[in-house]
């Protein structure tokens, strides 16, 4: 089990993708396999910076536990809930009428499994796995 | 936001001296770009051979750069590294760019 807590800043997010990156659990990934961890974590992260959090500061508290062939991860963080309580859909724009957005949950769900969120004592609480 | 601007004929080759092209660092690049493209030729080729990563907010800059400069100047991308290839790929925008596998070589560094 891995567990980091990272303030909601872009910089922290960067150190914290480092710090991930570098962990033993990562070691033993492929290529391939730890550069889904890095957009996959990136893009979650950069969200809750963003919109959970927004003009306020807080903390992102990270949980991740290895199975076989599985990262199971657990990100928590007392930022705004989700509009609707729900995840967004990820539906990409065609790519021809060059959005310069919305492209964050298409990654993070063609990538990540068993996406799972909740909203419980004014925490957000996202869950997904990852390839090993 | 390192970015380093050389002439090559009718192209402009924008080497990224950066890593990484994130939320941390999405809008400077976006601003710089414009500064350093303001009497760009046709055509403007960004090379991302020091890219590591590039995150949705990268990728709508980098697009962002793109709109900027069209209709009379077309962006190029040259030597996409792994993850920033994946990110392109999976969103299907690798598909509104010509993308080379490295930028050309300084005519300069020739003589």
């Amino acid at each position: 089990m891995l567990r980091l807590t990272i303030r909601s800043e872009p910089l922290a997010v960067r150190n914290g993708l480092r710090e991930l990156l570098s962990s033993a659990p990562m070691r033993q990934m492929t290529r391939t396999n730890r550069e889904v961890v890095e957009i996959v974590f990136a893009e979650v992260l950069n969200n809750i910076v963003e919109h959970a959090y927004g003009a306020e500061s807080g903390e992102i508290a990270i949980a991740i536990a290895t199975e076989p062939g599985l990262l199971r991860c657990r990100i928590c963080d007392q930022g705004r809930p989700m509009p609707g309580l729900e995840l967004p859909s990820g539906a990409l724009c065609d790519a021809s009428a060059l959005p310069e957005g919305g492209f964050g949950w298409h990654l993070i769900r063609t990538l990540a499994g068993e996406m799972h969120y909740q909203r419980i004592d004014r925490q957000n609480v996202l869950c997904f796995t990852l390839p090993c | 936001m390192q970015l380093h601007a050389r002439r090559e004929d009718d192209l402009l080759v924008v080497e990224v001296g950066e890593e990484r092209i994130d939320a941390a660092c999405a809008i400077q690049f976006k601003d710089r770009m414009r500064e350093l493209t303001v009497d760009a030729p046709a055509r403007v080729m960004l090379d991302m051979a020091a890219v590591r990563f590039l995150d949705s907010s990268g990728l709508g800059a980098v697009v962002a750069v793109m709109k900027h400069l069209s209709p009379d100047r077309r962006l190029e991308l040259a030597a996409l590294t792994s993850t920033v290839e994946k990110v392109f790929r999976l969103t299907r925008m690798d598909t509104v760019f010509t993308i080379h596998p490295e930028a050309p070589a300084s005519l300069r560094d020739a003589i």
